[in-house]
């Protein structure tokens, strides 16, 4: 198994029962996929619970992958419906955008970045974008988390998600203008 | 701030992973989902295997019965040997496979020919009168045929000599088997019960047959020669050739286990082997 190996060709020997082949995989999609989940749900044990679940319904449904597929897409839809799952049973519905609500996480977000930086000026950036992105509506926060940390393009996050095309875009065109303007210190 | 130093700044964040309990766990469920694969043909192959067990049983169970209406139980060593040890009859069920033994035994002992009909002579009670079985015997028959007769003459006074007489075969339908020509010898004569008893019933050769499974009529040629005949072995050669012509396959193989329990010294023709 080598790093230029394809996702397609080590799914394929994966089906074809190459356990290395999976260890391959996983070992590229572990951390982006953790980060993906980790930035959605609090606490970490949940992202665990989640990061798990992903990984076994893949093993589960290996063989009814083809690889006509992306790999990445598909296994980002596998964690977005376990995402959507999860906010189903708590009973947390996809977020209304709510314009004042919006304004006032972000605004918290500004008031911190004018707080006296005790660390370094990149550990304030990085408390600060983590808050942004956790202040963004749910369905924006998942198409920037999914272009930021999954790689995907508009294209897939529109597969993932299910959403068309255009409100794939404009999901993510939102949620990058909430951002640079909650980190406009930092620009 | 574009959407790729956003991008950056993102991945740029404190590197959050998994805990190695749960790389293992993944690791190891993804490992052990493979042999499940492997093993899916083993779980088609014990079904198979036991059905094909039961269907192999089964089939064995059904052709059990018909081998052992074909094939009579096997002589024993505790068989009667004597003639004399046939006096006391058995059952009605064990006769057909109790006397064929003791014919096969007496045949086998054809130089002894003369002695065995001695032996008869003593064995037949003493209120049964009838000129005396030997010297006739001696004089007219072959000793094979001697000993056919000589059985018959046999199994007249002992049915006689039983407290309870079996009752007498019920009749063969026609053309459900094919009785076996009675030659008529001097010994035949000899066997017939006197007058002041009761007619035995006259014992059939082909009792132990099994039915024929089909009516098809035997050639008409060896049924002539079967009649015209009037040596046993040659009746009962005839009418397995009649048998065999006329594709009674069953009947045919069951009439020469028959014949050659019946007559063990004698050969069959090239043409009645397998």
């Amino acid at each position: 198994v080598s790093d230029a190996d394809s996702d397609q060709a080590l799914m394929l020997r994966y089906q074809a029962g190459d356990a290395a082949a999976f260890d391959a995989l996983y070992a590229r999609y572990r951390a982006p996929l953790y980060r993906y989940l980790a930035r959605q749900v609090t606490p970490r044990d949940l992202a665990d619970e989640l990061f798990q679940d992903v990984w076994m319904k893949l093993i589960a449904a290996r063989l009814s992958w083809q690889p006509r597929a992306q790999f990445s897409t598909w296994l980002y839809t596998l964690a977005h419906n376990r995402l959507i799952d999860h906010w189903r049973k708590q009973g947390t519905q996809a977020q209304v955008i709510d314009t004042d609500a919006e304004e006032r996480a972000l605004a918290a977000v500004g008031s911190r970045l004018d707080e006296p930086l005790v660390n370094t000026e990149s550990a304030a950036l990085r408390g600060a974008l983590v808050d942004a992105i956790g202040a963004l509506p749910t369905e924006q926060r998942d198409a920037f988390l999914l272009s930021a940390e999954g790689d995907l393009s508009v294209t897939q996050i529109a597969e993932v998600t299910g959403a068309g095309h255009e409100a794939a875009k404009s999901r993510l065109r939102y949620a990058i203008r909430k951002l640079r303007s909650a980190l406009g210190a930092y620009a | 701030m574009n959407h790729d130093d956003l991008k950056r700044a993102v991945r740029a964040l404190e590197p959050i992973k998994p805990p190695p309990s749960v790389d293992a766990a993944i690791r190891q469920a993804a490992r052990a989902a493979l042999p499940s694969t492997r093993r899916r043909p083993a779980r088609f192959l014990f079904p198979l295997a036991t059905a094909a067990v039961l269907v192999l049983g089964f089939g064995v169970v059904l052709l059990q019965p018909k081998r052992a209406a074909i094939e009579p139980p096997a002589p024993t060593e505790s068989a009667p040997s004597a003639v004399s040890a046939d006096a006391a009859p058995a059952a009605d069920d064990t006769q057909h496979a109790a006397v064929p033994m003791a014919e096969a035994k007496a045949i086998a002992a054809e130089p002894q020919a003369a002695s065995t009909a001695d032996a008869l002579n003593r064995s037949a009670p003493a209120g049964v009168a009838g000129p005396p079985l030997a010297d006739s015997a001696r004089q007219q028959a072959p000793a094979s045929e001697l000993m056919v007769s000589a059985e018959r003459a046999r199994s007249a006074p002992v049915t006689q000599a039983s407290p309870a007489p079996p009752p007498p075969p019920p009749p063969a339908a026609a053309g459900e088997s094919i009785p076996w020509p009675t030659p008529q010898t001097a010994t035949d004569a000899l066997a017939q019960p006197s007058a002041a008893s009761p007619p035995a019933p006259k014992p059939v050769l082909n009792e132990p047959f099994p039915a024929p499974a089909s009516t098809a009529p035997l050639d008409a040629t060896s049924e002539r020669r079967a009649a015209e005949s009037s040596d046993p072995i040659t009746v009962a050669i005839e009418r397995l050739r009649a048998l065999k012509a006329s594709k009674r396959i069953a009947e045919f193989r069951a009439a020469r286990a028959q014949f050659q329990r019946d007559f063990p010294n004698v050969d069959l023709p090239p043409d009645l082997r397998e």
